[in-house]
């Protein structure tokens, strides 16, 4: 008696049935990141003479790694002692310089400035569109080398068979004429933001629906009231 | 005769017999009578008459001496349940047993002493002997019900949820007396387990409480039943159609999406619901009620997300958002004015309430949701939320814990949708505190108020055939040399 199965193995009454799933195109984002990156070249120009003795290198390095130890500045060299466990007590970054002479810095009449596009988006359902940017600073911006994306990859999936696609993009643009404002930032589409936003004077509470009960009995006892008594009764006799 | 007490000097004026055994005129008598009331005090179940009896039995003719008639005397006299006939003495006549026109309401007569002091040379002796016997001086029906009575409490509990007790006695008359073949029978045909069904098919408001215990012990002489129902109110959600136990929990969470430092931030407004339930379902009914259980709440908080706010344009503007807080707070003020709010705003119930998942079950009608997205879009046509309101639910993930062999009483359910809203409307677009139509009410009272009274989903009964009488010392036809007196 204990196991009892009353089911009908013929009727299947949840064959079909459905959950919703409702995927506006802008709310399918599980994650989105752009930025633009900007590389300036302000047109300054170094020029440099050749040098006039065996100088040796510059270098940062004020401890050498050779082998699997450590030795002292100058080992190999004349003076210079090789000691695997070579103990400095002073050093850091090296700025000397070998060299004592002075080079020469010219500009150029306008800057150079490159914009990087660059992001990565995970949408559930659509595929992620590679964004571009149309001007910059007031002025039209140019795509240039290198513009690359990786296309959408399907990375995964909800239940139901719905994709989820990645996509990642590094775009280069360049501009001709001069530049004015500051750089463009993106808005944040899977977070539903972007960078012109008006900073509340509070935040909003979350307010909450009528509960269902509550609804009834507001509108359905009258007086308020709550269960009567007898609140049970016996039946048959 | 040995049947007798042995010849006396006196005409007898009165009659005095238990099982057999006659009394001669060398006897005094008293009765003591009890009134014995029911656990309520309150009325009177019976009277318990203990009749007392002091004589001489004598020497019968032709014998040597009172052997012959002590032994039977011994075994007769100290036999259960047999008839009592006292009557010639003005007291109205106290004529108890099977045979008798008056039945023993608890296996009496029931005979307690039997003294034996000896006069002399083995012709006579002193005899004294108690017998009670418990009768309803006011019925002559047999097997009926003797005391119906019980004990309520009412509680509550920290959260000022009431807790209702009841505690009580139900008893009946059983002697041999009501049996086929009397005091010689050792079968019982019925107990009080048979009037429980009758008398203690108890009806409670399952609108408003779930009965949480029942308990029906039966005492060892089958005659009473010490109940005991105890029901507690339920939670405001109530539980779901067809079920007997149902807990859950429903957590919400903004998602932090991405890995490395992404993940660290919070990416309001996308939010996450993970829901998990564990059902009970009525053992006679499928188990597979308690995912159309879980499934029907997860479809309707799912479609709650329609009442999120996903502003369009500049989603930072709260400023914007002004209207759109008295539009949201309408059904607060259709509470207020009286007006009955639906259980769930702007979702189309008529198409898709929550019974409709269930008619269109019971019909094993397919059910796309999809197919309702354009509903939506009418609805929003004539919406002044139009543009501002739009369902963006999408389940993440769905899985159950199976209770196995003894667990196999429940399973749970768990799964998990996100949706788009801002911080002002996820309340709304949550569902919380919003249940669907199958839960509660009506609903389940109806589904499982055959559960309710006496019974179970498994009718269970105590059956009294199993139930005989073991009964060495006595109810047997004595045999032997002795002679039962006329």
């Amino acid at each position: 008696m204990a196991i009892r199965n009353p089911d009908d193995v013929d009727i299947q009454p949840q064959d079909g049935l459905g959950l919703p799933w409702f995927i506006p195109a802008g709310s399918g984002w599980l994650g989105r990141r752009d930025h633009v990156e900007i590389l300036l070249d302000p047109g300054s120009a170094l020029h440099k003479t050749l040098p006039q003795s065996d100088q040796p290198w510059d270098t940062l390095a004020t401890q050498f790694v050779e082998g699997y130890g450590f030795v002292n500045p100058g080992a190999g060299q004349a003076g210079g002692a090789a000691d695997a466990d070579a103990v400095i007590a002073s050093g850091g970054v090296n700025l000397n310089s070998q060299s004592t002479g002075y080079d020469t810095i010219q500009r150029m009449a306008t800057s150079t400035y490159r914009f990087v596009l660059r992001g990565e988006a995970w949408r559930v359902g659509y595929q992620v569109p590679v964004p571009g940017l149309l001007s910059v600073g007031g002025q039209t911006a140019v795509p240039t080398f290198p513009q690359w994306s990786s296309g959408n990859v399907i990375v995964g999936n909800l239940p139901g068979q719905i994709p989820i696609f990645y996509c990642a993009w590094e775009l280069h643009y360049i501009v001709a004429g001069p530049l004015k404002g500051s750089a463009p930032i993106v808005p944040n589409a899977a977070m539903r933001i972007r960078a012109d936003q008006t900073l509340p004077d509070m935040v909003q509470v979350p307010f909450a629906p009528a509960d269902a009960n509550a609804g009834v009995s507001a509108g359905g006892a009258a007086g308020g009231g709550g269960p009567k008594l007898p609140f049970f009764k016996r039946r048959g006799k | 005769m040995p049947g007798t007490t042995g010849l006396g000097p006196l005409p007898d004026t009165g009659k005095l017999q238990y099982n057999g055994v006659t009394w001669s005129a060398l006897y005094k008598s008293k009765l003591d009578g009890k009134v014995v009331i029911d656990a309520s005090q309150r009325i009177t179940r019976y009277m318990q008459w203990e009749l007392q009896v002091d004589g001489i039995v004598t020497l019968e003719q032709g014998l040597p001496n009172t052997d012959q008639t002590w032994a039977f005397i011994r075994k007769s006299l100290s036999v259960d349940g047999a008839d009592l006939v006292y009557t010639g003495q003005g007291f109205g006549g106290l004529q108890v047993g099977p045979g008798q026109p008056t039945q023993d309401v608890a296996w009496g007569p029931i005979p307690e002493v039997l003294s034996f002091q000896p006069l002399g040379q083995a012709r006579s002796a002193f005899i004294a002997w108690r017998c009670v016997v418990r009768i309803p001086e006011l019925s002559t029906t047999p097997n009926t019900v003797v005391q119906f009575s019980y004990e309520s409490a009412l509680s509550y509990d920290e959260e000022g949820y009431a807790t209702v007790s009841l505690r009580g006695t139900l008893e009946i008359a059983l002697a041999r007396a009501g049996l086929p073949g009397a005091a010689n029978n050792r079968v019982v045909t019925q107990t009080v387990d048979k009037f429980r069904q009758l008398w203690l098919d108890i009806d409670f408001d399952l609108t408003k409480y779930k009965i949480v215990r029942r308990e029906f012990p039966m005492t060892r002489d089958k005659r009473t039943c010490e109940w005991e129902y105890q029901a507690t109110e339920l939670a405001p959600f109530g539980l779901p159609l067809g079920h007997t136990g149902a807990h859950g929990t429903m957590s919400f969470r903004p998602i932090r999406p991405g890995g490395g430092q992404q993940g660290k931030l919070l990416a309001v407004p996308r939010w996450v619901c993970s829901m998990k339930c564990t059902y009970a379902v009525r053992s006679d009914f499928p188990r597979r009620m308690a995912q159309f259980a879980f499934l029907s709440l997860l479809w309707y908080r799912m479609w709650s997300s329609l009442n999120g706010s996903f502003p369009v344009g500049n989603q930072n503007d709260v400023n914007a958002n002004a209207n759109l807080r008295g539009l949201l707070r309408q059904p607060f003020k259709q509470a207020a004015a009286g007006v009955p709010v639906p259980a769930l705003p702007n979702v189309p119930i008529g198409t898709a309430g929550a019974l409709k998942f269930y008619q269109q079950l019971a019909a094993n009608q397919k059910q796309v949701a999809t197919a309702l997205i354009p509903v939506i879009a009418i609805n929003a046509a004539a919406n002044p939320l139009a543009g501002v309101l739009t369902a963006t639910a999408m389940l993440m993930d769905f899985g159950f814990d199976e209770g196995l062999y003894e667990d196999s009483k429940t399973v749970t359910f768990q799964a998990a949708w996100s949706f788009f809203s801002t911080f002002e409307t996820v309340m709304q677009a949550s569902g919380v505190w919003n249940y669907s139509q199958d839960v509660g009410g009506n609903v389940w009272s109806t589904s499982v108020k055959d559960i309710m009274g006496w019974r179970g989903p498994l009718a269970a009964q105590i059956d009294p055939s199993v139930e005989v009488l073991v009964d060495m010392g006595g109810g047997a036809p004595l045999s032997g040399p002795v002679i039962v007196a006329e």
